[in-house]
């Protein structure tokens, strides 16, 4: 793992190592939420190249001050991902397409790629009706609105439930021992 | 807005998940700024949702990273060469656009100098149109003026070539002894014309009048016109069974009755 200090300090220089490096430890990721917004596997691997293309040109203007890496490179993915479903393009291959990402009424398939039985009931301990409104905007691409019309239910309520999602996962994620588990786990079922 | 309505509102959460407008943003980022408890809760809030995302991570086909970061450096490639040479293309379009901005002048400048030319010769061929139509209007006035005229000499060459015409000659009397006029009579085309071939000029004020004898009765035939032309023939009425012509000096305009005092020429009508 290359700290993020030192990946910034390349991307500012322009210095083409950080593109690698970031698609070394970020990809996985970001391909993870693309895969799941654009519901397949030929289009993801166009919109994360779009992505990284996205990246590199927009280097210099990354402030670390605004955001943490990862959450600048996640809103390039998801925006990247988002523009491709709503192209003409999505549209012609999705209703072509296997339709292997589609799960139930459109919602993503979230399953968890980490096998490892104490991850899984942390986030488990999520409530399943904040993880869905989560995951609908994360791994669905959805605005807060399309959530409130796909759930039927009020934005008002939307907005509460992303607020408590959020602070659930703050709990279950900074807790400082869970914390260091965690991250310990996930570090290795990327590396393995 | 202080600092624990602000926590509780929900922004931050908002924000982490990329949801806020752009208002909203600046907010965000200016609380965040001014509270360093704020900041931390937000990157802590983007390392948790880094975990989670993290969770989900596909890891993408061994060929996309050779490919995607070929593509970087494709591009990169690309890019220097273009600004080995920065200028070029710019200075093209620098140069279309000058050579465009020049061509919409010209054409301009043509179609401004066309315009001012057309109106010139629009006001020229006004003054030639209205100089043309007087000229037509003096034109046929003077040709109305020639068809009469040439109808009046028909009629009076019908009159002079007909064999029974005859001619009267009349003479002066002793007001003017040199007087000579020939009366041209035709009782066929009941016509009668004057001949003044010696006739002193009528005194200021006065003018020959010509009277049919008929029977001792004068009768009016009409006045002799001033401002006729010296050789031309007097058109004058013709009365029936004239015995003779008489021509009287009376004052201008005419008389109902001759001065017979100031007869000047006299001519008998044969019979």
């Amino acid at each position: 793992m290359v700290k993020e200090k030192r990946i910034i300090q390349l991307l500012h220089r322009k210095d083409k190592r950080a593109i690698a490096i970031i698609y070394d430890q970020y990809a996985p990721s970001l391909y993870g939420v693309i895969v799941r917004i654009v519901r397949s596997e030929e289009l993801a691997e166009d919109v994360l190249q779009e992505a990284f293309i996205k990246i590199w040109k927009s280097a210099e203007r990354y402030d670390a001050g605004k955001a943490r890496l990862f959450t600048w490179l996640l809103n390039i993915a998801r925006n990247a991902a988002i523009d491709a479903t709503r192209s003409a393009h999505f549209k012609h291959t999705t209703t072509n397409g296997d339709g292997s990402y589609i799960n139930g009424h459109h919602q993503p398939s979230t399953e968890i790629n980490v096998n490892h039985i104490g991850v899984k009931k942390i986030v488990n301990g999520l409530e399943g009706k904040y993880r869905e409104v989560i995951d609908l905007i994360y791994f669905g691409g959805y605005t807060q609105a399309e959530v409130a019309e796909t759930l039927n239910i009020p934005l008002g309520t939307v907005k509460t439930r992303v607020k408590i999602a959020m602070r659930e996962l703050r709990k279950i994620f900074c807790n400082s021992t869970v914390s260091s588990f965690l991250l310990l786990i996930s570090i290795l079922s990327q590396h393995g | 807005m202080d600092k624990e309505t602000f926590i509780k509102s929900g922004l931050i959460e908002q924000y982490v998940m990329g949801l806020t407008s752009p208002e909203e943003r600046a907010e965000v980022e200016r609380m965040a700024a001014a509270y360093p408890e704020i900041d931390k809760r937000i990157c802590e809030m983007q390392d948790c949702m880094k975990q989670y995302v993290e969770m989900h991570a596909i890891p993408p086909p061994k060929r996309a990273r050779q490919r995607i970061l070929g593509s970087i450096d494709e591009m990169e490639q690309m890019e220097r060469r273009r600004s080995q040479r920065p200028s070029v293309p710019s200075r093209g379009i620098v140069q279309m656009s000058r050579w465009v901005v020049g061509s919409v002048a010209a054409v301009a400048l043509l179609l401004v100098g066309a315009c001012v030319y057309l109106l010139q010769q629009q006001n020229a061929s006004k003054a030639e149109m209205a100089q043309l139509s007087a000229q037509m209007e003096s034109l046929q006035s003077d040709y109305a003026q020639l068809r009469q005229r040439n109808n009046r000499y028909t009629n009076q060459y019908v009159v002079l070539k007909d064999i029974a015409t005859k001619h009267v000659a009349m003479n002066g009397t002793a007001h003017a002894p040199g007087a000579k006029v020939v009366v041209y009579w035709n009782d066929q085309h009941s016509a009668a014309l004057l001949n003044v071939i010696n006739l002193p000029d009528a005194p200021h004020g006065h003018q020959y009048q010509v009277w049919a004898d008929v029977n001792g009765k004068h009768v009016n035939m009409g006045l002799l016109d001033k401002l006729r032309e010296e050789k031309a023939l007097h058109n004058v009425s013709y009365i029936n069974n004239s015995k003779g012509v008489v021509i009287t000096l009376e004052k201008e305009g005419g008389s109902e009755h001759p001065s017979t005092d100031k007869m000047y020429a006299t001519g008998e009508i044969s019979m």
